[in-house]
């Protein structure tokens, strides 16, 4: 298991000082989306604007970036 | 924390919520079990395991969760000290959901369905107490619900760290406005029904409007009636004030 940071930025950054374990990257990084759909879920909700642009940082424990996870590739949308 | 304490306090939450004489609380602090230190995250009781003792909390915090075939688990009660996590068993010895460690210094007391069984047939006031910790433990459950199907990740959020105050402050073990919680965040954003990254965001806002301050595992209220407001919190249902009920 490897400990991962998941970083927020948006209107809020917040920054996760605690940090989880994880298998590795990719369930780091499935985990980013899970946790960015539900703030997601939220603003909608709540009839608040979600910028597209705001991401969730997956960094290792010395603080390096190892993925971004951009909102709006964690939801789909269907005109 | 000591086993003696942990008896203690036991015996003190059941008389917020029901008389007994000082022999009948006598009988209780008698009780005997076998004392567990239980790793963080480590199962206590797994689900539908068939146990024949209940667990007193000594030091630490312990959930009750429920599992999903796939493994997914929702954490649906927490206890601390003081609390009897699994008084149902002693009815219900095997049951689908199950009890694991929150804390890295999680000690609980095992003690026999036997003693339990023994102790309410000779003492029926005390099987009463038992029967109201019971459902009083159904109560929060039943406010939990409505907190996470009803509320906001803001007043869901300021909801559980209010009903967290005033059950440490009950045991004696902090005061609402000054109080450790031992366990992860993610851990509480589980019983919340949340994820971790959007319950830091929710505490990092409620830290700006200088409502809860959580440092590592302490937490500082400065104004507890601003965050009961918040939560729509009213402490009824916690039925902690019902020791003038009597026992007949």
């Amino acid at each position: 298991m490897t400990l991962y940071h998941l970083n927020l930025f948006n209107d809020a950054d917040v920054w996760d000082e605690e940090g989880r374990d994880f298998v590795n990257l990719a369930a780091a990084e499935k985990e980013a989306v899970r946790n960015a759909r539900d703030i997601i879920a939220e603003h909608i909700r709540h009839g608040l604007p979600v910028d597209l642009n705001d991401r969730l940082e997956i960094a290792d424990r010395d603080g390096t970036v190892l993925k971004v996870v951009r909102f709006g590739e964690c939801v789909f949308f269907k005109r | 924390m000591s086993v003696h304490s942990a008896l203690d306090l036991f015996v003190r939450k059941l008389c917020q919520r029901s008389c007994l004489t000082e022999e009948e609380k006598g009988a209780i602090l008698a009780l005997e079990g076998r004392e567990a230190e239980i790793p963080p995250h480590q199962d206590i009781v797994r689900p539908g395991e068939l146990t024949d003792f209940s667990c007193l909390v000594v030091s630490g915090m312990a959930a009750r969760f429920g599992q999903l075939p796939d493994g997914l688990r929702q954490i649906t009660a927490v206890y601390i000290p003081g609390d009897m996590c699994d008084l149902y068993s002693l009815m219900l010895p095997k049951v689908e959901w199950a009890l694991q460690a929150l804390s890295a210094r999680l000690t609980i007391i095992r003690v026999p369905h036997q003693q339990l069984k023994d102790l309410v047939q000779a003492y029926p006031a005390v099987a009463e107490a038992f029967w109201r910790d019971c459902v009083a433990d159904a109560s929060i459950l039943s406010q939990w619900v409505v907190n996470v199907g009803r509320r906001d990740a803001r007043k869901r959020t300021a909801h559980l760290f209010c009903e967290l105050s005033l059950r440490i402050e009950q045991a004696g073990l902090g005061s609402r406005h000054s109080f450790q919680v031992l366990a992860i965040q993610s851990q509480l954003a589980d019983a919340l029904g949340m994820t971790p990254v959007h319950m830091n965001r929710v505490m990092r806002a409620l830290r700006q409007d200088n409502l809860l301050i959580v440092q590592g595992r302490d937490v500082q209220v400065p104004d507890w009636d601003a965050l009961a407001a918040v939560g729509g919190f009213e402490g009824g249902y916690l039925e902690m004030n019902q020791s003038w009920r009597q026992a007949h």
